[in-house]
C-alpha cells in the first residue's frame, strides 16, 4: 500500500497529531459562518454571486437527468403521448372555464371596489419557471430554479403553480435562483380563511404535509376542510391564491391559544413548472404625515 | 514533489465527482439513502495521503458543498473539518486494521456527523427528521470499502505509470 520513499513528508509513523489550534480556529470560523448566515439578508448577496460560479456545476449534474428526459420522449409510444397531450387539453379546458367565470367574479368586486376608491387592479403576471432536477437536501424544503435575474425574477418573488402557493424566491443569480417552500421552518405566510375573512400566520413545519398556524384565539371560527388564501398583507403574493386547507384544530382546555393545522394545497416540489409572481406594491394604511417641525425652544419669539 | 502533485490533482478530481454525486438527481425514496460521498472522500485522503488533505481542504470543500447545496453556509464545513481532524488523529491505528474494522470505524465517523447534522438543523430550527435520515451512516459503511478499494487501485496506477516513465 505504501511505497517507501515516494514520499517525502509523509513517514510511515510520522507522530504529532493533526492542529489542533488549526481546527479550533477552522470551527469558531465554521460557527461565526453559521451565526451570520442565521441573520437573514446578510450572507444572500455572497451567496447569489455564488451561483453564478455554481451554474456551471448544476448543469453538469442535471444533464443525466435531462439526458434521460429527452431519451424518454425519443422511445415514448407515441399514443403515450397523445393520451398525455388530451389529458392536459381537458385540464386546459377546465381551468380556463374556471377562469372565465372568475374573470366575470373578479370585475364584479373590482366594480364594488371602485366604489369605495380602494381599487388597485392585480393583474397576475408572472414567469414560467423550471425546477431543476436535482438533489440539494433531501431533508430540506429547498429548490433550484433555472431563471434568475435576466429573466426578471427578485429576492422574495411567490412561486404558485396550479394548484396554489409553492414557495420563494430566496437567492437570486444571473440565471438560476433558489426558492424555499412554503412548509420550510423558516418561512412564514399571511393566510385568511375563505369562508369568513379570519386572518392568521401559516408557518411551515419542515414536514411536506402541514403548516401549523399558532397563537389563534380560542374561540376562533375555524373548521377542518376550511380554505386558506393569501392576503396581499405580506407584500409577496397577489391576494386570493389558495395555500391550504384546515386539516386539524386543537382548542386545548389548559392553554391561552388554539392551534391549528393545514394541508398544503400545491404540488410543492412536484410540479416541475412553476409561475413566479413579482411582489406587489404594498398596500396599507398611508404613511403617517410628517409633522411640522416644531419652531426651537430657546429663540426668543418676535413680537 | 512529483508524485505529490499526481495525488493532489486525484484529490481534486476525487473531491469533485463526490460533490457532483450528491447533486445527481433520484428518486425521492432512494435520495435518502445516498451515501455521503464526500466524507468517504476525505476520510479515504486523510488516511492514505494526509499531505494533501489537511483540515484547511476539508472546510473549503466543505464550504463548496455548503453553496452548492445552498444550505446554511459553514455546516458542512464544520461537519467535515471534525471528520477529517479525527480521520487524522486516529490515523495510525485505522491505517492498519482490516477493511472491514475500518468500516466500522467509518460508520462511527459517520454516525457522528449525523449526529452532528442533525444538532445543527434542530439549533437552526428544523424539525425532527424522519427515520430514515439514520439510514445514509449505515450505507456509507457498505460503500467504503468500494470507494477505498478504487481510489487505491487509481493511486497505485498512477504511481506504477509514473515510475515507468522515470525510468
Amino acid at each position: 500500500m505504501i511505497a517507501p520513499g515516494s514520499q517525502t513528508q509523509a513517514p510511515l509513523f510520522a507522530g504529532g497529531r493533526p492542529g489542533t489550534l488549526k481546527l479550533v480556529v477552522l470551527l469558531a470560523l465554521a460557527i461565526m459562518l453559521m451565526l451570520a448566515d442565521r441573520q437573514r439578508g446578510f450572507l444572500v448577496a455572497v451567496r447569489e454571486r455564488a451561483l453564478v460560479l455554481t451554474q456551471p456545476v448544476y448543469w453538469l449534474a442535471a444533464l443525466p437527468s435531462a439526458g434521460w428526459q429527452t431519451l424518454r420522449l425519443a422511445v415514448t409510444e407515441r399514443s403515450a403521448l397523445a393520451e398525455e397531450n388530451r389529458a392536459l387539453r381537458e385540464q386546459l379546458l377546465q381551468v380556463q372555464t374556471e377562469l372565465s367565470q372568475r374573470r366575470a367574479e373578479g370585475e364584479a368586486h373590482a366594480r364594488t371596489l371602485a366604489l369605495v376608491e380602494a381599487a388597485r387592479h392585480h393583474a397576475l403576471r408572472g414567469t414560467l419557471v423550471r425546477i431543476v432536477d436535482l438533489d440539494l437536501d433531501p431533508f430540506r424544503q429547498r429548490l433550484l430554479l433555472d431563471r434568475g435575474s435576466n429573466a426578471g425574477l427578485n429576492r422574495g418573488d411567490g412561486l404558485i403553480d396550479v394548484q396554489g402557493v409553492v414557495g420563494q424566491v430566496s437567492a437570486v443569480g444571473p440565471d438560476s435562483a433558489f426558492a424555499i417552500l412554503i412548509t420550510d421552518p423558516n418561512h412564514a405566510l399571511p393566510v385568511e380563511v375563505s369562508r369568513n375573512g379570519v386572518k392568521s400566520i401559516a408557518y411551515g413545519t419542515g414536514d411536506a404535509t402541514r403548516l401549523s398556524l399558532p397563537n389563534l384565539p380560542q374561540n376562533v371560527d375555524l373548521q377542518v376542510g376550511d380554505r386558506l388564501l393569501t392576503t396581499a398583507i405580506g407584500g409577496r403574493f397577489p391576494a386570493g391564491v389558495p395555500v391550504a386547507e384546515i386539516s386539524a384544530i386543537e382548542r386545548p382546555t389548559d392553554a391561552a391559544f388554539a392551534q391549528a393545522w393545514a394541508r398544503p394545497l400545491s404540488g410543492l416540489a412536484r410540479n416541475r413548472e412553476l409561475l413566479a409572481v413579482p411582489q406587489i406594491e404594498w398596500v396599507g394604511p398611508p404613511e403617517p404625515a410628517v409633522p411640522p417641525p416644531r419652531p426651537p425652544l430657546d429663540e426668543p419669539q418676535e413680537p | 514533489m512529483r508524485p505529490l502533485r499526481g495525488t493532489y490533482r486525484m484529490f481534486l478530481a476525487a473531491v469533485a465527482c463526490a460533490l457532483l454525486f450528491a447533486l445527481l438527481p433520484l428518486p425521492t425514496s432512494l435520495a435518502v439513502m445516498k451515501p455521503m460521498l464526500l466524507a468517504l472522500v476525505l476520510a479515504y485522503f486523510a488516511l492514505e495521503a494526509p499531505e494533501v488533505a489537511g483540515l484547511g481542504h476539508a472546510f473549503l470543500f466543505g464550504l463548496a458543498a455548503d453553496v452548492l447545496y445552498g444550505g446554511l453556509l459553514g455546516e458542512h464545513a464544520l461537519r467535515m473539518v471534525i471528520l477529517v481532524y479525527l480521520t487524522l488523529r486516529f490515523r495510525h491505528r485505522l491505517r492498519f486494521f482490516p477493511i472491514w474494522q475500518q468500516a466500522g470505524a467509518v460508520f462511527a465517523l459517520l454516525l457522528n456527523d449525523r449526529v452532528l447534522d442533525l444538532w445543527i438543523r434542530l439549533l437552526s430550527g428544523s424539525a425532527w427528521p424522519p427515520l430514515l435520515f439514520w439510514l445514509s451512516p449505515p450505507i456509507g459503511m457498505a460503500v467504503w470499502p468500494w470507494v477505498f478499494l478504487l481510489l487505491d487501485g487509481l493511486r497505485l496506477r498512477r504511481r506504477q505509470q509514473q515510475r515507468e516513465r522515470a525510468n
